[in-house]
């Protein structure tokens, strides 16, 4: 029964394996968090490009800036202004006056602010409709006559005026105050009015006016020729109160003002085409910036791309050093669990403590092990018969660190509480009679009786004779 | 970088040291001492608190552990009396003599005192009907895993900072 008992349990605590997986576990993590340092390293990289893009951005907002609103400003506004109702019957006032807003807005672009730049248009637009209201009725007429002229005069009036309102809204940009000045500052109509009713009595057209003060050379010929005429006239006619020396006078005037007006619209247009290279310079500087930030932009994106590629290099490194200390954990996983050490202390201590092997002995020999030394040492070192039994008795009652004390007492011969029986050795009596052998001449001892054997019994001092007894059954019952 | 993968599983990684060192005696120590105690408490229970049995005066159920190195080795002694315990005993005769080899029988302690049954000695032979089984040492296995598991990780969870 007792042979399949297990009596023995083994712990193996394998801390060797343990130690070990722990430090490839350290070494792993000492891996990651240099692939982490050089990432980090990367991401500052990163960051110097951003800063360049930043910067790159900037010079982009400046140099697309003007372009933006000159292709908002010219291309929306001037053409709206172009379309207006009425204004081609200007022919090359209104062309100018179109041009005019545009370069306007051009100065305008600058600011960047489409709201001032709808406001200029919403400004322009009531200077338009009050001349298409005007020339609508010039219209359909081909001379003047004195109630159409007067109109006309009104309408140029308003013009005027709205032109200065225009020219108000673009003073507050600050950016074309002294560019559109030359149209309507000293202006080219300013003594329009008070020219007319002599136009009209000259016969001058709209369109001979229009022609004089745009094209010059001829055009202006034939209007300053017909005010010329009038003025001759007038210088030869007696009646004073028709034609008078302040008649003559206003018709040299005039004919000074229509050239003027010629001048100052030639100048308009100088200044409008000085407007227009601005605005040409004005987009070829955002060209010539955007060919200054082509280059740059290049430079980002190749930085952008080293960037992409090294952040995926070290993105790599790092899932490269994570799967190396993962693999270590995973291993480590095996004697004491660290991934669920790293996320719940108390459970993966747990779970190391399970890992630590545990066995159960196989046999009762090895059980008795300790037993079998024991005894085969006592009888290398002498120990008598009885010494044996009575360490052997206290084996079979189950030896327990306690019974280590009374184990020395036996060996050092103290613990005789009881009797015990000690056999000793045979030793024939010298006192006996010896038979001679009458072969060999010797003599052996006569057998007189059987051998014997001497028994001491060793007994305390207040032993009696039943203890005699006992020890003698005692010994019977062990020697048989 | 302020903290690291490393500096994280520092309380874990310190145990290398300890683990080669004195935690892992104290560990051995404190498991197989619970284990003897543990031991011995299931033996008083099967026994009825003195760890002896009635028919067999002196012995006793008893626990000792030896550590070396990584190894801990606890025996329960006496074997036959963990045997008993756990498997119990069949019907059987004490004070018969036992067979020889020759098939005779030796006498046997005919007409001593082997067995105290309430208060009254029996003189041999008698026929001992067995007992039943109280499976000291199954209870003692089961209980070892947790006693390991729990001592050595209470330990551990100690030394981790």
């Amino acid at each position: 029964m007792s042979g399949d008992v297990k009596t023995r349990v083994i712990i193996d605590a394998d801390a060797g394996n343990a130690i070990k997986e722990i430090n490839t576990l350290d070494a792993a993590a000492a891996d990651a968090d240099t692939a982490l340092k050089a990432l980090d390293d990367t991401k500052i990289v990163i960051d110097v490009d951003a800063d360049k893009l930043d910067q790159v951005k900037h010079k982009a907002d400046d140099a697309t800036g003007s372009s933006r609103a000159a292709s908002t400003a010219i291309g929306g506004i001037g053409n709206s202004v172009s379309e207006l109702p009425g204004v081609g019957a200007l022919g090359p006032l209104a062309e100018s006056f179109g041009q005019l807003t545009e370069n306007a807005l051009e100065g305008e672009a600058s600011i960047g602010d489409m709201g001032k730049a709808i406001g200029v248009l919403g400004g322009t637009a009531v200077v338009m409709f009050g001349i298409q209201k005007a020339m609508k009725s010039i219209a359909e007429t081909d001379a003047f006559n004195e109630e159409q002229a007067e109109d006309y005069a009104d309408a140029i009036k308003e013009v005027g005026e709205g032109a200065k309102a225009v020219l108000e809204t673009l003073k507050k940009t600050g950016e074309v105050t002294g560019r559109a000045g030359g149209l309507f500052g000293t202006g080219v109509f300013e003594g329009t009015k008070n020219i007319t009713k002599l136009l009209l009595d000259a016969g001058v057209t709209a369109d001979e006016f229009a022609d004089a003060v745009s094209k010059g050379g001829p055009a202006l010929d034939i209007v300053t020729g017909k005010l010329r005429v009038m003025r001759n006239a007038a210088a030869a006619v007696d009646n004073k109160d028709v034609f008078d020396d302040a008649r003559v006078k206003q018709y040299d005037e005039a004919i000074e003002i229509v050239t003027e007006s010629h001048g100052n619209y030639a100048d308009a247009v100088a200044t409008t085409t000085t407007n227009q290279e601005f605005a040409n310079t004005s987009t070829r500087g955002a060209v010539e910036g955007l060919e200054v930030l082509g280059p740059t932009l290049d430079e980002v994106a190749e930085a952008q791309e080293r960037a992409g590629e090294a952040s995926v290099k070290m993105a790599e490194r790092v899932e490269e050093g994570m799967g190396r200390a993962g693999d270590a954990a995973d291993r480590l996983l095996g004697k004491l669990d660290l991934e669920r050490a790293v996320i719940n202390w108390n459970s993966s201590v747990k779970e190391m403590a399970d890992k630590f092997a545990y066995g159960i002995a196989s046999s009762t020999a090895e059980v008795n092990s300790f037993e079998t030394e024991t005894i085969q040492t006592l009888k290398d070192l002498g120990a008598d018969p009885a010494t044996l039994i009575k360490v052997t008795a206290l084996f079979d009652d189950g030896f327990a660190e306690e019974d280590l004390a009374t184990l020395q007492q036996i060996l050092a011969g103290q613990a005789m509480r009881n009797p015990v029986l000690v056999p000793l050795r045979f030793v024939p009596d010298p006192n006996q009679p010896r038979i001679r052998n009458p072969v060999t001449g010797g003599s052996t001892p006569t057998p007189m009786m059987a051998p014997t054997n001497n028994i001491t019994v060793n007994l305390p001092r207040a032993a009696g004779a039943r203890d005699v007894t006992a020890a003698l059954t005692r010994w019977a019952r062990v020697n048989g | 970088m302020g903290s690291t993968i490393r500096a994280d599983l520092a309380p874990v990684t310190g145990l290398a040291d300890d683990l080669a060192g004195q935690l892992l005696d104290n560990m051995l120590g404190e498991a197989s001492l619970a284990i003897k105690k543990q031991a011995l408490h299931i033996g008083e229970k099967v026994t009825g608190g003195d760890l002896r049995l009635s028919g067999r005066k002196g012995a006793r159920l008893s626990v000792g552990y030896k550590i070396s190195g990584q190894r801990s080795t606890i025996d329960l002694k006496p074997v036959g009396l963990w045997a008993l315990t756990t498997e119990g005993a069949k019907a059987h005769m004490i004070g018969a003599g036992r067979r020889t080899k020759k098939g005779t029988r030796t006498r046997g302690p005919r007409g001593r005192k082997v067995l105290k049954i309430g208060g009254q000695f029996v003189t041999a032979p008698i026929r001992h009907p067995g007992t039943r089984g109280k499976g000291s040492l199954d209870r003692v296995w089961a209980q070892v895993p947790r006693i390991v598991e729990e001592t050595f990780g209470d330990l551990l969870e100690d030394a981790m900072p």
